[in-house]
């Protein structure tokens, strides 16, 4: 799959505008409950919840160039096993989220191991297909997963013994962030470690990259294994966020809006898929209070990308400051 | 004695249902598999056509009565639709490869099951078959419905005339000489972008045909056009992509396994049903009767 | 260091076409070895072979007198295999420099495993990529897209990339294709001056290319071998002169 690659590597200075703009977004993100209403707090944490969804479907698409239609599964698993055990069990964080994080990534693993020896359009579909083995169990194990009614009456997370009330929005509201700010960190560490080059390098050339020398399918497996946990993550999240979960969130069209996040945000630069899933929350929330149309919106808008400005809304924000600067090509722009 | 032909006559009817259900996704599957073996697209609008071609079925067997216009009209309507999709969008999208034709084609998807929703409402309705087709009649002890022949005498008509136009005819020795070689059939001076038109205009039609016999058998709602497309594009993995011979062996093995799977393991049909596909794709990983595609 | 690479009786079949028939080919260690024949002799599919991108349909590949015969392409090139393409097989989207530090990276023990630590990080990779964009002159556009480069400077940074991973055996597949006289004279002057201890394997056309750096030459036709021996057995050779006689391959 050709995709136009909008990378640039070059030498990091300590106080380059990437350190700069993220520290400033950190702090934002963690002073937004000061000022924000308690409704549009909500909201946020729902958007750094699918953030962190978009950005894992951003390793495996953006990245390594594999364009994945069942990405949701992980993130059902992650938002069925954390409300399965919150209800059951404990719901504590320290017992949900490794559970959670694990189970999304055996089944990433089991799914990867079939698709990934697949090329091309037969990997597409074979992760649509096989992650709708997973919507089937959701659907069917009812004795489980509740069936089609889908397991509700999730409670808040707890600390263990530390005793926070997290159905206080902004309590919950710091911890969903922390975990999309750790999650964005640790994602920036690994397409920047050697471990993402190599990624990047499969997404640029695969063929080439075995012929120097590369095992492409282990690496491929790996970044399906570790994208399918960050989504699980955001799934346990979400399955806390809405204190419930459903067999919609492993649908193939849930996959589907996941891909729409990373291509509206701007694929292959972390922080574009988190706007794009950005814009997706708002206008689901904000737009159904006026038309139920919302997705013939939302569709329209993400054809728009796709004919018309492929980098995402991050690529156009660039191309802006570009223009503005007028200086783009000397400014040591760093794109994650 | 009796049991004997009791379980024969069940298997029987399991079959013809199976068969029934065959066909109508080998009519879907066809026209997919073609699109992309021919043009190289894979097109996640294909549910949609199906969808919409069930809705104008059931809107044109409304407003005139006649089941029979509605299968005339819809698929029509729905080949319509295909070219101003493929004409004013895929065509230059085309050329970025499978990807950004997958991201536009689910787009459209996207918008229009949303707009399906809209115009004709969430309810789930059902197309009346024309009164020839009402009621059951008796196989071997047990009643089967009429329609459901139909279905399958249709079904096989739609595979012999679309194999007749593959194999007899020129535009069917195009399609096949594309399937294998894209490149070298415009290379021969053959209007290729008129033979794309014509092949997905006919790819659509074929969905909307498989929509508005389907919409008597199985019910017509929003959200089915996702529903099929996954099972469309189960069918083609198992079958091999681009050829009608594996949509057909692909659709009558997914088919069976569906009817056979609710029938056997009610809980786990949709599972049996991946475990045949996982099965297939382990020992032919490109499907039982791959060809071409993809050039 | 350099291996020696023996063919036996290596056959390739694709359906009913036969591209390549008994070919037989010994090759020694340090040894510079063009492989020339006329346009559809077989030759880009012999290195395929070589290379492991195609399976034999019959016969034996040896490196060292180790069995290679199907190995898969990753794995020959951590046995020394290193080729390059006829087609420029770069990595456009990234830099000059990337792409030579993937080639590098994937010949650095351990390396591609690590996943936490920044890139930058690792001076052994980085001084290493600079050494080798230093000997091949390519450290002037070392920050410049593959893509944007010229024709030129790409079949550069092809030969580069084979390079950069630390070969034992190197296949150069028309390596001055399409390039200009004056390119073409300074990239045989940088093969020419390639370590000895590196086999090395060129499939060229431009026969002045072949005369300056080929010690042996093996021609190949209709995927049979036709002539072996060294470039003055060559010229010589009626058979040769046969099939060449009215091509443009012979411009000596």
């Amino acid at each position: 799959m050709k995709k136009q690659a909008n990378e640039s590597l070059t030498k990091r200075a300590f106080y380059s505008p990437g350190m700069f703009t993220m520290a400033a977004g950190i702090a934002l993100l963690l002073a937004y409950p000061i000022f924000g209403s308690t409704y549009s707090t909500n909201l946020l944490a729902e958007v750094l919840i699918f953030g962190i969804f978009a950005m894992s479907l951003d390793l495996l698409l953006g990245y390594t160039g594999l364009p994945s239609l069942g990405h949701a599964a992980f993130f059902g698993l992650g938002s069925y096993i954390a409300s399965i055990l919150a209800i059951r069990v404990d719901p504590g964080i320290f017992l949900t989220i490794p559970l959670g994080i694990l189970g999304a990534s055996l089944g990433a693993l089991l799914i990867g191991l079939l698709a990934i020896r697949a090329v091309g359009v037969y990997f597409l579909m074979l992760t649509m297909a096989l992650s709708q083995m997973f919507y089937a169990i959701a659907y069917k194990w009812t004795w489980l997963t509740g069936g089609s009614d889908g397991v509700f009456g999730v409670p808040r997370p707890s600390l263990g013994f530390i005793e926070i009330n997290f159905y206080n929005t902004n309590n919950f509201y710091y911890l969903v962030a922390v975990m999309f700010i750790l999650s964005y960190l640790a994602l920036r560490r690994i397409v920047n470690s050697p471990f993402g080059r190599v990624l990047v390098g499969i997404r640029e050339n695969e063929h080439r990259m075995r012929a120097i020398g590369y095992n492409v399918y282990r690496y491929k497996l790996a970044s399906f294994v570790m994208a399918g946990a960050f989504g699980g993550l955001a799934g346990v999240l979400n399955s806390y966020y809405l204190g419930y979960t459903s067999p919609y969130d492993l649908y193939w069209v849930a996959s589907g809006h996941a891909l729409i996040m990373v291509i509206v945000g701007g694929a292959g630069t972390l922080i574009g898929p988190v706007l794009g899933a950005g814009l997706f929350i708002l206008l689901q929330n904000l737009m159904s209070s006026y038309t139920e149309r919302w997705p013939i919106i939302m569709g329209a808008v993400f054809i728009f990308f796709v004919m018309a400005a492929r980098n995402g809304m991050y690529g156009l924000i660039q191309s802006l400051i570009g223009l503005l600067s007028g200086k783009w090509r000397w400014w040591p722009w760093r794109n994650h | 004695m009796v049991k004997i032909a009791d379980s024969m006559s069940f298997y029987l009817v399991q079959f013809l249902n199976g068969l029934a259900f065959s066909l109508l996704l080998f009519i879907l599957a066809a026209g997919l598999s073609l699109i992309f073996g021919m043009m190289d697209v894979i097109n996640l609008a294909h549910g949609s056509f199906y969808m919409i071609g069930a809705y104008i079925g059931l809107s044109v067997l409304r407003f005139t009565g006649s089941f029979w216009l509605a299968l005339i009209i819809a698929p029509l309507i729905v080949a319509a639709i295909g070219l101003v999709l493929e004409s004013g969008f895929l065509r230059q999208v085309m050329k970025r490869g499978h990807l950004d034709q997958v991201l536009l084609t689910f787009g459209f998807a996207y918008i229009f099951m949303d707009l399906a929703k809209w115009i004709w409402g969430a309810d789930v309705h059902s197309i009346t078959p024309p009164p020839i087709f009402q009621g059951s009649v008796e196989i071997l002890g047990s009643m089967f419905p009429k329609y459901r022949l139909f279905v399958i005498v249709f079904g096989l008509l739609v595979a012999l005339v679309l194999w007749l136009i593959v194999e007899k005819t020129r535009l069917g020795a195009i399609v096949r000489a594309g399937v294998d070689d894209r490149e070298m059939v415009s290379g021969l001076g053959i209007d290729i972008d008129l033979t794309f038109k014509a092949v997905f205009a006919v790819g659509a039609a074929l969905a909307g045909l498989s929509g508005v016999v389907a919409g008597a058998v199985l019910s017509v709602y929003p959200g089915m056009d996702h529903d099929i497309l996954l099972l469309t594009l189960i069918v083609v993995v198992v079958g091999g992509m681009g050829t009608l011979g594996g949509a057909f062996w692909g659709s009558i093995v997914i088919g069976q396994a569906d009817t056979f799977g609710k029938v056997l393991f009610p809980d786990y049909a949709l599972l049996f049903i991946f475990g045949v596909m996982a099965a297939v794709l382990i020992f032919r990983p490109k499907g039982l009767f791959a060809k071409g595609g993809g050039g | 260091m350099a291996k020696s690479l023996t063919l036996e009786g290596v056959r390739k079949q694709f359906g009913a076409l036969q591209v390549l028939t008994d070919v037989n080919l010994e090759v020694k260690p340090g040894e510079r070895r063009a492989i020339i024949g006329p346009n559809g002799a077989g030759k880009t599919t012999l290195f395929n072979i070589i290379a492991g991108e195609l399976k034999p349909t019959g016969g034996k590949v040896k490196l060292s007198h180790q069995e290679v015969t199907g190995h898969l392409p990753n794995h020959l090139s951590h046995l020394g295999v290193a080729r390059t393409f006829q087609k420029n097989n770069l990595f456009l989207g990234l830099t000059v420099m990337e792409n030579v530090r993937l080639a590098v990276q994937a010949h650095c023990k351990g390396i591609s495993n690590q996943f936490w630590k920044d890139i930058c990080k690792f001076l052994h990779l980085q001084e290493r990529t600079e050494e080798i964009l230093e000997q091949l002159n390519l450290i002037s556009i070392r920050n410049i897209q593959a893509r944007n480069l010229s024709y030129g400077e790409q079949r550069q940074l092809e030969i580069g990339m084979a390079l950069a991973t630390d070969p034992e055996i190197l296949l150069l597949d028309e390596p001055t294709a399409g390039m200009s006289p004056a390119e073409t004279i300074k990239a045989t002057q940088m093969i020419s001056q390639l370590p000895r201890e590196l086999t090395l394997l060129i499939i060229e056309h431009d026969m002045e290319v072949v005369l300056a750096l080929a010690d042996r030459i093996f021609v190949l036709h209709h995927g049979k071998a036709l002539a072996e021996g060294t470039p003055e057995e060559i010229k010589r050779d009626p058979k040769v002169m046969e099939v060449y006689l009215g091509t443009e391959g012979v411009t000596t």
